[in-house]
């Protein structure tokens, strides 16, 4: 078992703090989902946890050891960002096979036969420029360069923004697969939630820069659910429970409840109780007034 | 240490130079009456040394601005890529320095033979190039938006001095024949060398120990 | 065995009943080896670790055994323990759920053996 360890990061920028106090154990092993909305600091998370972006606070280490500017810890990362090569960036210029052979020389552990077998099955153009592809071959140009690295910890940042929806598939049974074959760890951030729920292991959730919960999805799902009903009904029903997002519609009332060890929903109120998935429960935790 | 791709990159701009280097030959042949190779062949090393001093100067920006985030985003170490820096330029400039001097020895003529003593002048002075160019690297990652159209600013005065000096240079060398240096220029560019490596070091190690990855 | 997901219930109580399922229609029979946790996630695109706790209640109920490197295998008797299982649970899960919302909406016992007979006498 092998730890990631980030101990009371802070990342402070001028006009906010991007990352507040985090402190985020990843073990080794396990798919982990990561989500949080636009700007909550997911980003500047996992540039932090792989030294491509200095803390203002805190440290991160690999099993015990500091992952700042250790190169014997940073061959065992890999973090695939999400490449925006629009026309004045800098990269714009370089091709991607150029960015696959750095690639290749910076990972100990790239696997070119597994690269060359991605860059053919999402029909990567390798004598392209980035700037001049389109967005789903960049995010498959990403999930090529994570898969192939082969690094113990992987980060994918929204791997599969741009991808349509069937290479989206076929990504999350590639990482399935990888997964199968190596058990490597893989920390994936995406918006598209709820195809992606079910191949997290353990949900992060982010929000304004602190972590919300880190829990195992399937554990997490199991207790929360969705109360609706009179209002009278759903108060007397929930009381004492920990309730989130509520919504009121006339005389009625949703809720979306997390149950702690032990307790349930009584018997006995006029209340509809369903099971919540994991985008709704993102929503009902990370939702704001005026926006939902 | 990894830098082997800063390495590599180093390599690849020597070819480059020399592909210049045979740009601007085929432009004097063009201009030739009658064909004069071995007049052509001992401009060649003043050719290719002048690819040199422009892509020293060039890769400053594309350094910091492409190579530098990619590097950094695959999981290379702040010190190497600093070390990568300047050991790209150095492979750069020894490499085109080493390859002019070849072939000031093997071709007969004066124009070649001229240059040998010159090359040490010529060492320091693309390395300074290189510095410049680095320099200006850092600039344009550092400065804020008016410092960075300053160095926009720089490098197409830069450009457009050095297309003058390059055509001045063709001129003389066909009509002259023969190309000289003031006494002492060599000290003066190894001293105002250590300058600048004296300003480059330190800032560039700040700069790179703040820098955050965008791609 | 490739139904859907849907949204209703846990994946791995799904998965659960999926592969119950297939036990009673046949589709697995007694001694056969069931699909693994990296064959199900493979399946239905799902984490391992969760296929895992399906097929680990499975084995809890002693649906499913294990055969030390070989993998999940469908026990004797199984068919006949579901059966026995998902009758128990019509009758007091289902059956009990459909009563109250028939009492709240104000149909009585009688009305609702009617139904019950009627529909007999249709059939």
């Amino acid at each position: 078992m092998h730890n990631l360890v980030c101990t009371n990061i802070t990342k402070r920028y001028k006009e906010k703090e991007a990352l507040r106090q985090v402190d985020l154990t990843l073990e080794s092993g396990k798919i982990y989902g990561l989500i949080g909305r636009n700007g909550a600091g997911k980003t500047t998370l996992l540039s932090v946890m792989t030294a491509q972006n200095p803390a203002t606070a805190g440290t991160v280490t690999l099993d015990g050891q500091p992952v700042w500017e250790n190169q014997p810890v940073l061959d065992r990362l890999c973090f695939s960002r999400e490449l925006s090569a629009s026309a004045g960036s800098g990269i714009a210029g370089m091709k991607i096979k150029d960015y696959l052979r750095a690639a290749a020389t910076y990972y100990p552990g790239w696997d070119q036969a597994l690269a060359g077998r991605l860059v053919s099955a999402f029909r990567i153009e390798p004598k392209k420029a980035l700037g001049k592809v389109n967005k789903g071959m960049l995010s498959a140009v990403t999930i090529t360069v994570a898969l192939a690295s082969k690094a113990e910890f992987t980060f994918l940042d929204e791997p599969v923004a741009g991808l349509d929806v069937i290479a989206r598939e076929f990504f999350y049974k590639t990482l399935l697969d990888e997964f199968a074959e190596t058990g490597r760890t893989f920390v994936i951030s995406t918006h598209i939630i709820e195809e992606a729920a079910g191949v997290f292991e353990e949900v992060i959730m982010l929000k304004d820069g602190r972590i919300l919960c880190k829990e195992n999805t399937v554990g997490l799902l199991d207790r929360a659910v969705q109360v609706t009903g009179l209002s009278e009904a759903v108060d007397r029903a929930t009381a004492g429970l920990e309730c989130h997002h509520a919504g009121t519609v006339g005389r009625s009332k949703a809720v979306t409840v997390l149950l702690r060890d032990g307790e349930r929903i009584p018997d006995g109120f006029d209340v509809t109780v369903q099971p919540v998935n994991l985008q709704q429960l993102f929503v009902a935790l990370c939702g704001e007034e005026g926006m939902g | 240490m990894k830098v082997r791709c800063w390495l590599r990159l180093g390599g690849e701009m020597v070819l480059w130079s020399v592909l210049v280097a045979l740009i601007f030959l085929a432009y004097n042949l063009l201009r030739m009456t009658g064909l004069d190779l071995p007049g052509l062949l001992s401009v060649f090393p003043y050719y290719i040394l002048f690819g040199a001093a422009v892509f020293s100067a060039l890769m400053g920006t594309t350094a910091y601005q492409t190579y530098l985030p990619v590097y950094l985003s695959l999981g290379s170490t702040r010190r190497d890529a600093m070390a990568g820096i300047h050991l790209m330029q150095l492979v750069l400039t020894v490499g085109c320095t080493v390859l002019a001097a070849l072939l000031c020895l093997l071709v007969p003529g004066d124009p070649a033979h001229d240059l040998l003593p010159l090359l040490p002048a010529a060492f320091f002075g693309l390395l300074l190039l290189a510095k410049f160019g680095s320099l200006l690297g850092c600039g344009l990652l550092t400065l804020p938006r008016a410092g960075k159209v300053l160095c926009v600013i720089l490098v197409s005065l830069f450009s457009g001095a050095a297309g003058f000096c390059a055509f001045t240079l063709v001129d003389t060398l066909t009509e002259q024949a023969t190309l000289s240096l003031p006494t002492g220029m060599t000290l003066a560019l190894a001293a105002v060398l250590v300058i600048l490596l004296a300003i480059e070091i330190p800032w560039q190690r700040r700069i790179l120990l703040r820098y955050e990855v965008k791609l | 065995m490739k139904e859907l997901l849907t949204e209703e219930k846990s994946i791995y109580l799904q998965i659960c009943d999926m592969i119950e399922t297939d036990i009673l229609r046949g589709i697995l029979l007694e001694g056969e080896r069931v699909p693994s946790t990296n064959e199900l996630a493979r399946l239905y695109t799902i984490n391992p670790a969760t296929a895992a706790k399906g097929l680990g209640i499975l084995v809890d109920r002693g649906i499913l055994f294990k055969k030390r490197g070989l993998g999940m295998f469908v026990a004797e008797g199984a068919a006949e323990q579901i059966r026995q299982r998902r009758k128990k649970e019509f009758m007091e899960v289902k059956l009990r759920a459909l009563l109250a919302e028939a009492s709240s909406l104000g149909i009585t016992r009688d009305d609702f053996i009617a139904m019950l007979t009627g529909g007999d006498d249709d059939a």
